[in-house]
């Protein structure tokens, strides 16, 4: 805009195109002139704002006490290896669990979808499901079916508190992604079913084809969010004794009276989670431009 | 027409209705192969329900609808292949954003007809080339002009190789330069001998290309017979208004151009 606005100021004649090829090129965007404008605003305001909620927190009385108890870059170090592999533990959790729940979730918003009164009992049970646990608290559900159903002593199911704790975050998680999955088919514009359905596609090809392909490029970005939201729900599995991170942040800190290792556990769930988020969103927006006209704007 | 020849489409004592409302009155109407038939009136007057229950969209409430002599508003009818057999061109074109110009065609050929995906992007191409789109197989609809989605939207249903063609307002939705090369395709849809059910509100069009035209009001046909009949001698009070109103409306348009 300020560039734009600049040029017809100074130029009366018509451009040649090397003048117009200049002020048509791209630059990157580090050298944009509105990007170095609003970052160079963006970093006095961050400093300012940054500025004062240390000076206020570095002044305070307890300020030394809390150094010591949450910020030790000795504790940092020592209890960096054993929670690193509890963390590992996390890791391998939600990439486990997270195909299953997509799956699962998927199934449920399907069959909560079926309209036909033959697919009732299906329907039924799929709000039921859903009702129930999203209505539940998650660590509830951790805890009942890891203490719960290896205390039955079942012949031929697990009994290790673990899978147990991974089923119940496969349970709760799958019921919010299937309201997603819902929303996202819902939101799809009736005339697109209307229009499959004229070509003599069936229901179900109708909705593999044509509507969830739309619907799941719609929702993507709360899936992601569930995602985020089921790597951080790993970490309530500590309340059954698994030992990943947070469990061993907290064995850290018992034995030492140190509260860092709890800093080390935040770094690294964040670590995983802010670049994921960075990336879909680079993704939906590269497949957006891909699609439509001027969707980069 | 001969006369003892099977209609590609019949329709007997049709009713349609949305809740309480009836929209269709007992509908009589026989469609012969290779027919064009025009179905004008004011908005609201049962056109698009019409052709959406001959497509099967809708259920009918009473009465019956054949397809080249086959009852297909009997119970146990495979909607699926009559579809493939009646083809719907919507006003919105209603493509499939998700997918390619190609792709949105051979959709249809390759999940209900099973044909292989070498067979249905054969035929697909030689569609698009034939009316003049090969280049924008591989873009995705919201890339194309309106009338270009439009051609795409017809071509699409062309490819399950239907006898009939219902065209459901296809260019009220259209900027008026591209309405041009829309009305071209359907010229040749019926040089090409398919059967065509339009709704519209073109008239001039409607003359020229349409063997019959019916009138509807109120989901009832008022008055039927050759464009010249129709447009210009109408029988019924009803027909002779919205007739009248239609043409002084063209006929404004064209001065205002004029003394532009």
């Amino acid at each position: 805009m300020t560039m734009s606005s600049h040029v017809t100021a100074s130029v009366s004649r018509p451009l040649s195109d090397a003048e117009l090829a200049v002020i048509l090129t791209r630059k990157p965007w580090w050298q944009r002139r509105d990007f170095l404008g609003s970052s160079a605003i963006a970093v006095v305001s961050t400093i300012v704002v940054v500025g004062l909620l240390g000076t206020i927190a570095v002044n305070s009385e307890g300020w030394l006490l809390f150094q010591r108890a949450f910020l030790n870059p000795e504790h940092f170090a020592l209890s960096f290896p054993k929670i690193w592999e509890g963390f590992l533990l996390n890791v391998l959790l939600f990439v486990l669990i997270e195909p299953i729940v997509l799956i699962v979730g998927l199934v449920l918003a399907l069959l909560r979808n079926l309209s036909s009164p033959v697919f009732f009992p299906l329907r039924f049970f799929a709000i039921a499901f859903i009702d129930l646990f999203r209505g539940l608290p998650a660590i509830l559900v951790i805890l009942m079916l890891g203490m719960g159903i290896p205390a039955l002593r079942i012949e031929g199911l697990s009994t290790s508190p673990l899978f147990w704790g991974a089923v119940a975050c496969v349970l709760t998680s799958s019921a919010y992604t299937a309201e997603n999955y819902r929303a996202g088919i819902e939101s799809i514009h009736p005339s697109q079913r209307a229009a499959a359905r004229a070509l003599g596609l069936g229901h179900g090809q109708t909705m593999w084809f044509v509507i969830l392909p739309q619907a799941v490029r719609r929702v993507t970005p709360p899936l992601m969010s569930g995602f985020i939201a089921l790597q951080k729900e790993t970490a309530l599995i500590s309340v059954i004794g698994t030992m990943e991170a947070t469990r061993a942040a907290q064995a850290y800190s018992a034995t030492t009276f140190n509260f860092t290792s709890y800093l080390v556990a935040a770094l690294l769930f964040v670590a995983i989670t802010i670049p994921l988020t960075r990336l879909t969103d680079h993704l939906l927006r590269r497949s957006e431009i891909r699609r439509t006209v001027g969707g980069a704007v | 027409m001969i006369p003892d020849a099977v209609p590609a489409v019949r329709l007997r004592g049709v009713y349609q209705a949305y809740g309480s409302r009836t929209v269709l009155r007992n509908i009589d109407l026989d469609v012969a192969s290779h027919e064009v038939v025009a179905l004008i009136g004011p908005s609201g007057c049962g056109k698009s329900t019409l052709l959406r229950t001959v497509n099967l969209l809708e259920d009918v409430v009473a009465g019956s609808i054949e397809l080249n002599g086959e009852n297909i508003t009997a119970p146990k009818t495979n909607k699926n292949r009559v579809r493939q057999q009646v083809g719907l061109v919507f006003q919105q074109f209603n493509l499939f954003p998700h997918l390619t110009v190609l792709e949105n065609i051979t959709l249809a050929p390759r999940r209900v007809a099973r044909k292989s995906k070498v067979d249905a992007d054969r035929r697909a191409m030689e569609l698009l080339e034939r009316f003049g789109l090969a280049d924008k197989a591989d873009e995705y609809p919201d890339r194309l002009s309106g009338g270009q989605q439009q051609r795409v939207a017809i071509i699409r249903s062309l490819a399950t190789e239907p006898t009939v063609i219902l065209l459901d307002e296809v260019t009220s939705a259209l900027d008026p330069e591209t309405v041009g090369e829309v009305l071209a395709l359907i010229a040749e849809l019926k040089n090409l001998g398919l059967t065509l059910i339009l709704a519209t509100h073109e008239m001039a069009f409607a003359r020229t290309v349409a063997d019959r035209i019916v009138f509807m009001h109120e989901g009832e046909i008022v008055e039927q017979g050759p464009p010249s009949q129709v447009l210009d001698a109408p029988t019924v009070d009803r027909t002779r208004r919205f007739v009248d109103q239609i043409l002084s409306h063209d006929v404004a348009a064209v001065t205002a151009q004029e003394q532009l």
